[in-house]
């Protein structure tokens, strides 16, 4: 099953997401140029995915306040079923409908963004990842 | 020139008055002065060069380059720190820099032509303050003549008349000069000014002059002489083409002279930023270390750009899917248990309503009526029915119970199959091997980068883009000198031709030309000219011709009494270029290249160059015999010493001459000898202690 719905994060997940993208400001999504070359990931679609999975692989999510709009689902999965994933990994209530189902990806995308910035940064720009590696 | 006394006071190593008394009324001419290295040997002579032309000249070799530079009268900042001390040394002795004492002199006594000199050169401090460099001193000349003084304007000409600079080096003989003189063994034309020197040690210069100025008499008669036979002749256009290329040539000279001159200056610049670069040694030094960390700085930052976007490229990739292993692993198991589970109920189903259709058959075995007779046959009983019935009903119940079961396991096998596409073995050690290198190379660039604030912190106060303009101007006058010298092999072809083509034209109006008493005038000045011209280049030749065979044959002379087992030499051999060979008994030319033999040779060259140019001046060998071994010193000193016509003066350390030996066997032969040494507890200033009797 594909979604096909608008996910977004946090807007402070927001603003991270955008970071590890290597973006100063967060509208362009394919932006060829890369503000910060020590930024870990190639487009924002590709953190958003690398963060719902890491969420999803702790089962932790972070609850959405202020919500920011991001991109439709569609552009981040590809070819991956993600309804599948979240229906054996996630927890029931995830799939329980659309909605949850968009709320959870949200949730499980903000929590693995704001873990990581807080979590795995170095100084001001530059990222450690492979502790998620062991 | 004979020199009666030196006094020294403040100069070099010198400190206070130190005096040397050449005057003994022996008779004899011989003089000896030991000293172990740093005891004012050099010093000693350094001082006599001063006296005579007002500079010493430091040397120093860098990069295979020879660096020459004016040592100054005084430096401060050489003076005040034990770091600070440059290849020129300031000439003011430091001990008296330390006591304030800023005056300095060296005074020689002298004769010369039956005349009493005596020469003084003094340095004191202009102000009150205390002095810094050259310009806050003043360094004045005293010359005075049989007690009468002469203009100080006109002292350098004297000396310059007494003994030329350029041949002093001939008489005042230091390591470097025998060196120079050495390179001449290599004939490889690398000797630099040393062939004009000895040529001006010999008088050469002087005719080489008369025949350039009968060649210019030739030329200028022989344009006269061509503008009179045009003249007579009618044929003034072919005057006008020659005046044409006259100017022409004229013209490419001028450009070519000018070509030249810049080529000097060029090249002169170039040795000026030589020098001044090698002040900078430590500002070049520190830049070439700035430049290597700087490349260091870029190359980590590329290896650490690529590493980081190699990174990022893995990132981006599937390595999400390794986040994902462990619970994939555990829903895997889960859904492996459920698929037996699964497998279980269906089985279990399965038995249950085979149980369930058979009972269900024999319920059913009740007594039947045959429809054609109506017979009733036996079945089970009404009791047996409800007791099958109420079991069937059961099973019914147990098969439902399995059926909702197997709903809720629902199909794992294909959600097993689903989950095992997202597997992934791969543990991404890619990823921390890039991170390690990053932070790897970030710890080097701290390090690089320190180093870089740390040089540029050294480099604050030093003339850095001084240094650089000088480099920029030095590659820049290297292109010069390139375009300069293809000019001037463009013109000098140019020039070969334009002179040929008046060669033509010049004997067109020779054939062409009437005779005439006041051609034939002209023709005859012309001829005579050049008969002197070809005589002096004649005279010329044979002139060097001669000095080389007397200068090898004092050199031989020499040669032969110095030497180990003289049989097996036979002479020594000059050519024109000066460059010399040593020739076996055997006729064979003989490779030189043991430093002492080398340096021996340069000796008896010295030797045979000064007797040859019949110049009589005192000698002053600095150190012979750094090189040469016992037997050879032994036999130097009794080729120098023993019936020294002129004042010989030897000065040596004790791997040379040693004091006692040589004062046993010829301190009967020597008018004086002199020891140079330190006092105790001081390792710095000069004293001097008669060692003759």
């Amino acid at each position: 099953m594909k979604f096909d719905f608008q996910v977004g994060t946090s807007v402070k997940a927001h603003k991270i997401l955008g970071k590890f993208a290597g973006r100063i400001d967060d509208d362009a999504e394919n932006k060829s140029k890369k503000e910060n070359p020590k930024a870990p990931f190639e487009k924002m679609s590709d953190a958003y995915l690398f963060a719902l999975m890491l969420g999803l692989s702790r089962g932790e999510k972070s609850e959405i306040k202020k919500h920011k709009n991001y991109a439709n689902f569609s552009s981040i999965e590809g070819d991956i079923d993600i309804a599948t994933l979240m229906r054996l990994l996630g927890e029931p209530e995830d799939m329980e409908s659309k909605e949850s189902a968009r709320k959870a990806i949200e949730e499980y995308a903000t929590w693995g963004l704001i873990f990581m910035d807080e979590h795995l940064t170095i100084g001001l720009d530059d990222y450690r990842l492979s502790s998620l590696f062991e | 020139m004979y020199i009666k006394k030196i006094t020294i006071q403040n100069f070099g190593s010198y400190y206070g008055e130190r005096v040397f008394d050449f005057d003994t009324g022996t008779g004899r001419h011989g003089y000896a002065i030991f000293g172990e290295i740093g005891r004012g040997k050099t010093t000693l002579v350094e001082s006599v060069l001063w006296c005579l032309y007002g500079r010493v000249v430091a040397t120093k070799v860098l990069d295979g380059k020879q660096l020459k530079k004016n040592r100054p009268l005084i430096d401060a900042s050489q003076m005040t720190g034990e770091y600070t001390k440059k290849w020129y040394l300031p000439l003011l002795n430091f001990q008296a820099w330390y006591n304030s004492d800023f005056q300095f002199s060296v005074k020689i006594d002298f004769e010369h032509n039956s005349r009493n000199y005596t020469l003084l050169r003094d340095v004191n401090c202009k102000g009150s303050s205390k002095p810094n460099t050259d310009n806050d001193m003043n360094n004045t000349p005293h010359l005075s003549v049989d007690g009468k003084t002469v203009n100080a304007d006109l002292i350098s000409k004297h000396i310059e008349e007494i003994i030329p600079e350029r041949i002093a080096r001939f008489f005042f003989v230091e390591v470097d000069s025998i060196m120079s003189y050495s390179a001449l063994l290599d004939a490889d034309g690398s000797v630099g000014g040393i062939v004009d020197d000895i040529e001006a040690i010999l008088g050469m210069p002087a005719l080489d002059h008369s025949k350039s100025d009968f060649k210019s008499l030739k030329v200028q008669n022989k344009k006269a002489l061509e503008k009179l036979m045009a003249k007579q002749s009618g044929n003034s256009q072919i005057v006008e083409q020659l005046k044409e290329v006259d100017a022409e040539i004229d013209h490419l000279e001028k450009e070519q002279k000018e070509y030249q001159n810049d080529l000097i200056i060029i090249r002169e610049r170039i040795q000026e930023i030589d020098l001044k670069l090698s002040e900078h040694v430590s500002v070049e030094t520190h830049m070439e270390r700035l430049k290597e960390a700087e490349t260091n700085m870029k190359n980590l930052g590329t290896s650490m750009e690529a590493n980081y976007r190699k990174r990022r490229e893995t990132l981006s990739g599937n390595a999400w899917r390794f986040l994902l292993q462990p619970k994939i692993e555990a829903m895997s198991a889960r859904l492996k248990e459920k698929v037996d589970r699964t497998k279980e109920l269906e089985r279990q189903k399965s038995g249950l309503v085979v149980k369930k259709e058979h009972l269900e058959k024999e319920i059913h075995k009740g007594g039947a009526e045959c429809e054609a007779c109506g017979f009733v046959t036996e079945g089970i009983t009404p009791l047996e029915k409800d007791e099958k019935a109420r079991i069937v009903l059961d099973l019914e119940n147990d098969i439902e119970k399995i059926e909702k079961e197997l709903e809720i396991l629902g199909n794992p096998s294909d959600d097993a199959l689903e989950l095992s596409k997202y597997r992934d073995s791969s543990k991404y050690s890619e990823i921390k091997t890039l991170e390690t290198k990053i932070s790897m190379a970030e710890m080097d660039i701290n390090s690089e980068d320190k180093k870089i604030k740390e040089i540029s912190k050294a480099l604050h106060n030093s003339e850095v883009l001084a240094v650089q303009r000088m480099q920029s101007e030095k590659e820049k006058s290297f292109k010069n000198i390139g375009k300069l010298e293809d000019a001037i092999q463009y013109n000098l072809v140019y020039l070969n031709k334009l002179r040929d083509d008046r060669a033509k034209g010049a004997a067109m109006l020779e054939t062409n030309a009437v005779e005439s008493p006041q051609i034939n005038q002209y023709q005859k000045s012309t001829d005579m000219y050049e008969w002197l011209e070809q005589t002096f280049e004649t005279a010329l030749t044979n002139f060097k011709h001669e000095a080389r065979e007397s200068v090898e044959s004092f050199a031989t002379e020499a040669w032969l009494k110095m030497i180990p087992e003289p049989e097996k030499y036979h002479r020594i051999r000059i050519n024109s270029s000066w460059n010399t060979e040593v020739i076996s008994s055997t006729g064979k030319s003989l490779p030189i290249t043991n430093p002492g033999h080398r340096q021996t040779l340069s000796v008896c060259l010295f030797d045979g160059l000064r007797k040859t140019s019949r110049r009589r001046f005192p000698t002053f060998f600095d150190n012979p015999g750094s090189n040469i071994g016992e037997y050879t010193l032994d036999k130097m000193a009794s080729h120098f010493w023993n019936d020294a016509k002129d004042q010989i003066v030897m000065l040596s350390h004790g791997g040379g001459l040693k004091l006692e030996d040589t004062m046993s066997k010829y301190g009967s032969k020597l008018a004086r000898a002199w020891e140079l040494f330190y006092p105790p507890g001081d390792e710095v200033t000069t004293n001097i202690r008669m060692v003759s009797k």
